[in-house]
């Protein structure tokens, strides 16, 4: 239990600074085109075990977002995409459910569910957290294509980094 | 109670995420300029759509007042028609007035584009200037009363000093006694106005009606202004100090009249060497 705490605060802390002092310096971008920012560290959220009650992965979700807000000078849009990609985690668990259903002592990963299982799952996760951080950025429905174009561009370079986490990581907690 | 914790245990997740959600927008509002600025002018764009419905309902809840005072002001200029003596109207929409004693003035209608009556120094703006004949120092008044005199007229608009205004001065008298003084406006109340200068002999009473005196140049006489409300005298002055109450509430006027004095000039002229000598 303690080593499962343990795992999962040091896995806050790495991918929080990697996605702060990194990836926020490194968006893509050419001539015109900056729609895209590259978002790793709601794979945190994603992680949490299944068991996690949906209460606290909220109040995580919140307390995640604040912490990569402080360093993105935008107080609030990160926690609230945050909290809602938590929010919406059990439904979407619910929508990739197995056959057989789960065991409420695994956690969510590659490991335990396949790769492709995974796949599917972090994306709606991503997909939610993007449209609705973008949207927030924004706070107003006005820019809606805007709002669209950010969410799939950052959404599939995300990915390939989502992806590449579980290769490398592989992570089984 | 027992209800209410099991509502908290079943929908935790909703309300949590409710919860935290409003502090965040609270947090996005608070830190970002660019955020709050939206906020502030989409909730103004969502009032002011509100408003617009209301007065749309409002306004036309107001037509039958508004009936009620063109059919009054109809009901006046139909019996000054039938006395009409003048005929030498250089405009249409002109009238004259058949009044012996000032049968030298000529009214042109006119709307109220703005108006103000909660600042110090008050005025409006109305729709005809210049190009219909309008110079600074003619008199407005509405079918209620007095109004103002012309400030300033450009091309197509004119601006006017109402009679809510710190410098306003009328010449105005007591209709019975023609007692006569200056009306000012000292108070910020747009229904109360004071009398100065009636001398102290003069004989008041609560009720008086005071209309205009006819001594400017600007209006002509026997306008209603007020009734007399309350009179003082301070020890060692020599004039009353004469409340009056307005009959003209200037908060709602939307039709004036701008009177011109033909024998203006002459008037001005003749009161000028007076003055002189």
């Amino acid at each position: 239990m303690n080593s499962t705490i343990l795992t999962h605060t040091l896995r806050f802390i790495g991918i929080t600074l990697f996605q702060v002092l990194l990836l926020k310096g490194a968006s893509p971008s050419w001539e015109n085109f900056n729609y895209i920012q590259i978002f790793l560290y709601p794979v945190f959220i994603m992680l949490l075990p299944l068991r996690t009650p949906n209460t606290l992965v909220i109040f995580l979700g919140f307390v995640t977002g604040l912490a990569v807000d402080l360093f993105y000078d935008s107080v609030g849009v990160h926690a609230s995409a945050c909290v809602f990609m938590a929010f919406i985690r059990p439904a979407i668990l619910a929508l990739v459910e197995p056959r057989g259903g789960y065991n409420v002592n695994h956690s969510p990963t590659k490991r335990r569910f396949g790769i492709g299982w995974f796949t599917i799952y972090s994306s709606c996760l991503m997909f939610a957290f993007l449209f609705w951080y973008f949207s927030v950025e924004a706070f107003t429905f006005y820019y809606f294509w805007d709002i669209l174009l950010r969410t799939l561009s950052s959404f599939l370079v995300s990915m390939v980094f989502v992806v590449i986490y579980q290769y490398i990581f592989d992570p089984k907690e | 109670m027992r209800n209410l914790l099991m509502l908290f245990v079943r929908n935790g997740g909703l309300l949590l995420f409710l919860l935290l959600q409003g502090i965040c927008m609270i947090l996005v509002v608070r830190f970002s300029d660019k955020h709050s600025e939206i906020l502030f002018s989409s909730a103004s764009n969502i009032s002011g759509y509100f408003q617009s419905q209301v007065d749309e309902v409002t306004k036309f809840y107001n037509l039958s007042s508004v009936a009620d005072t063109l059919a009054r002001e109809n009901a006046r200029l139909y019996a000054q028609l039938d006395q009409t003596q003048l005929v030498r109207s250089p405009w249409r929409d002109t009238m004259k007035r058949s009044d012996e004693a000032d049968n030298w003035y000529t009214y042109r209608p006119a709307q109220v584009r703005s108006n103000s009556i909660s600042a110090h120094n008050n005025s409006l703006l109305i729709d005809i200037g210049k190009k219909h004949g309008i110079t600074s120092g003619m008199g407005v008044v509405s079918s209620n009363g007095i109004v103002g005199v012309v400030k300033n007229a450009r091309e197509n608009f004119s601006s006017v000093m109402s009679i809510l205004h710190k410098e306003s001065r009328i010449s105005v008298k007591i209709k019975n006694s023609n007692y006569f003084g200056l009306m000012v406006w000292e108070t910020s109340n747009p229904l109360k106005a004071s009398l100065i200068d009636i001398p102290k002999h003069a004989v008041l009473n609560k009720r008086d009606t005071v209309v205009t005196s006819g001594f400017s140049t600007i209006f002509p006489e026997g306008i209603v202004v007020g009734l007399v409300e309350d009179f003082t005298i301070k020890p060692g002055s020599n004039s009353w100090e004469v409340d009056i109450g307005l009959t003209n509430d200037l908060a709602n006027i939307r039709y004036v009249y701008v009177i011109e004095n033909i024998m203006k000039e002459e008037l001005e002229a003749l009161l000028e060497e007076n003055n002189d000598e």
